[in-house]
């Protein structure tokens, strides 16, 4: 087909009017294009020429104004989906993680520890717990089919966001509260570095997902007007 | 019959044409027309969301497979689908038979109740 077939034009409408999922949204452009491909044949069938039956195929799969809102709406959904899912494997993970590596000896040597640490301790205990709560009950959500995908896509985003800010600032005033025991951690272990620097990387994956979640959530969708 | 009259039911539709086996999505399309002898004016665009997102709530299974020498994307109806269709169907029922009786003209209606 060339690039002024009507199918390719109206494809490459609607890929231009679509955000999410890169893998998702190639499967549901192909899925599309092999549907037109089956309607441009089953009129040629019916013995339309060919740009007639591209152009009938192309009318009966609806305006891109009308269909791109129905695409993007199911591409918010499996954004969040997987948005949700990044929360729950990383928050509960991170808390398994530091557990077992203090129970391996990556820990201040100041103890006891003073009492803001406790609580900051407690603290990114607890946040973390509750986002990961939050993020399976906003999963399940996902499942049904009337959820409003925009909304919990960005209650997912704001919930990422306010879990790393949470679990990654207290973190680091807890190191900074312990004063020279973070350094003589990091000088002493050989498992400080990596453990610090997985950290800071599975909270800056949560804030970029946050980000993407939130953009893909926020494009635009033609107005009632515009259908 | 109107887009808009269809919308709200499309879901149902679709579970109730992947009921005797797997198809990909231009043979659902086909499968509602034939069903509905062409009285279903539904841009066909908009089936394929509709796929996703049943798949989405694990009501069908979608994979890429080869059909008739080209790779098509298969949907399949799960247990949670046979389910829901059953569902939509005694929903259906109920809610066709009740607009039926309150749209049935009055001659052809039991008397009334009032002395």
């Amino acid at each position: 087909m060339t690039v002024t077939d009507p199918v390719d034009r109206h494809l490459a409408e609607l890929e231009r009017r679509l955000s999410g999922p890169s893998r998702t949204r190639r499967s549901m452009l192909r899925e599309a294009r092999d549907g037109l491909v089956d309607a441009v044949a089953a009129h040629r069938r019916c013995g339309l020429d060919a740009h007639e039956a591209a152009a009938k195929a192309v009318r009966d799969f609806g305006s891109v104004r009308e269909i791109a809102p129905l695409y993007q709406d199911e591409l918010v959904a499996r954004q969040g989906r997987w948005a949700a899912l990044l929360l729950l494997v990383v928050f509960p993970g991170l808390t398994l993680g530091w557990g077992m590596l203090w129970r391996l000896g990556v820990r201040w040597e100041s103890e006891p520890a003073s009492d803001l640490v406790v609580a900051l301790a407690r603290l990114q205990d607890t946040a973390s717990a509750v986002v990961a709560v939050v993020a399976l009950v906003l999963l399940a959500v996902t499942f049904r089919r009337a959820a409003p995908a925009r909304q919990v896509a960005v209650l997912v985003s704001l919930t990422g966001v306010v879990g790393a800010v949470v679990c990654g600032g207290t973190g680091l005033v807890m190191n900074l509260a312990n004063g020279s025991a973070g350094r003589e951690l990091v000088e002493a272990n050989p498992y400080a570095v990596p453990a610090f620097g997985c950290s800071a990387l599975l909270c800056a994956l949560v804030l970029r997902s946050a980000v993407r979640t939130l953009l893909v959530a926020g494009s635009p969708v033609p107005t009632a007007a515009e259908r | 019959m109107r887009p808009d009259a269809v919308r709200g039911h499309l879901d149902g539709l679709i579970l109730a044409v992947l009921e005797d086996g797997p198809r990909h999505g231009y043979a659902i399309i086909e499968a509602l027309q034939t069903r509905s002898g062409g009285a279903l004016e539904l841009p066909t665009g908009t089936v394929y969301p509709a796929l996703r997102r049943l798949e989405r709530a694990a009501l069908l299974s979608g994979t890429w497979s080869t059909v008739g020498g080209r790779e098509r994307r298969t949907y399949t109806l799960t247990r949670a689908g046979r389910h829901a269709l059953a569902n939509q169907r005694a929903d259906w029922s109920e809610f066709s038979a009740v607009v039926d009786a309150v749209l049935r003209p009055a001659a052809g209606r039991p008397a009334a109740g009032m002395p």
